[in-house]
């Protein structure tokens, strides 16, 4: 799989149907991607709210990834 | 007054024959019939021969129409992939609900998992995982359209 920024970090992306896909990050849901008859992707975050509207799948998971970041881990917080 | 505690039971077995619209229709008439009786809700696919259904309510029914649904001579080889207490229910709005999946045309792809695959993975994470997927997809595609209520 191609490299991902730190909010995929550990994403499972799970195909349901043609088109349908859902991330979860560690048990949790983060959001879908559903593509649409004229080829483009719409993002949703774990809300259902949209995030966006892509031309490609990357993107589109990308930008459901980072509509919810990972926590910062403690070790990080705390030299901040 | 001590109240039967909500559990969830998704299953999944083989059609002993093809299943038509109209034998749908039927299966889906008679389930929404029994499930409003008995306070139950869930969902039901139909994939590529194979039956996928969840159902929801107080752990004692399910258990009962468990026993009463792996009597039905219209599907074989069942296998309950997840039994577990709920606090809520995820199809609330929907004594039966069920909306029509394809097989996929090809691969899933590359780095992305199969839902369906995963469900019969015997990995109980991964087993609610896929279920959370498939609930997901379901409440997408019919949001905003009402169940049919129950003749």
């Amino acid at each position: 799989m191609t490299a991902m920024s730190r909010s995929g970090t550990g994403v499972t992306w799970a195909r349901v149907e043609d088109g349908f896909h859902v991330g979860s990050r560690r048990g949790e849901f983060l959001g879908y991607i559903d593509r649409q008859s004229d080829g483009t992707f719409l993002a949703f975050d774990s809300f259902s709210r949209m995030v966006g509207r892509f031309r490609g799948l990357t993107a589109a998971m990308s930008a459901v990834s980072e509509a919810t970041p990972p926590e910062t881990p403690l070790e990080l917080r705390q030299t901040r | 007054m001590t109240q039967d505690a909500l559990a969830t039971v998704v299953y999944t077995s083989t059609a002993t024959q093809p299943f038509d619209s109209s034998a749908l229709s039927d299966l889906l008439r008679q389930s929404r019939a029994n499930n409003s009786a008995a306070d139950l809700t869930g969902m039901l696919l139909y994939r590529g021969g194979r039956f996928i259904q969840v159902l929801e309510g107080p752990s004692t029914v399910i258990d009962g129409l468990m026993a009463t649904i792996g009597r039905d001579s219209r599907h074989a080889d069942m296998r309950v992939l997840l039994r577990e207490p709920i606090a809520e229910r995820s199809f609330g709005d929907w004594t039966m609900g069920y909306e029509p999946i394809g097989v996929p045309a090809g691969d899933a792809p590359e780095g992305f998992r199969d839902t369906f695959d995963d469900l019969e993975s015997g990995d109980e994470s991964t087993v609610a995982r896929a279920v959370r997927e498939l609930t997901v997809w379901f409440r997408v595609r019919r949001q905003g359209v009402p169940e049919t209520p129950p003749s």
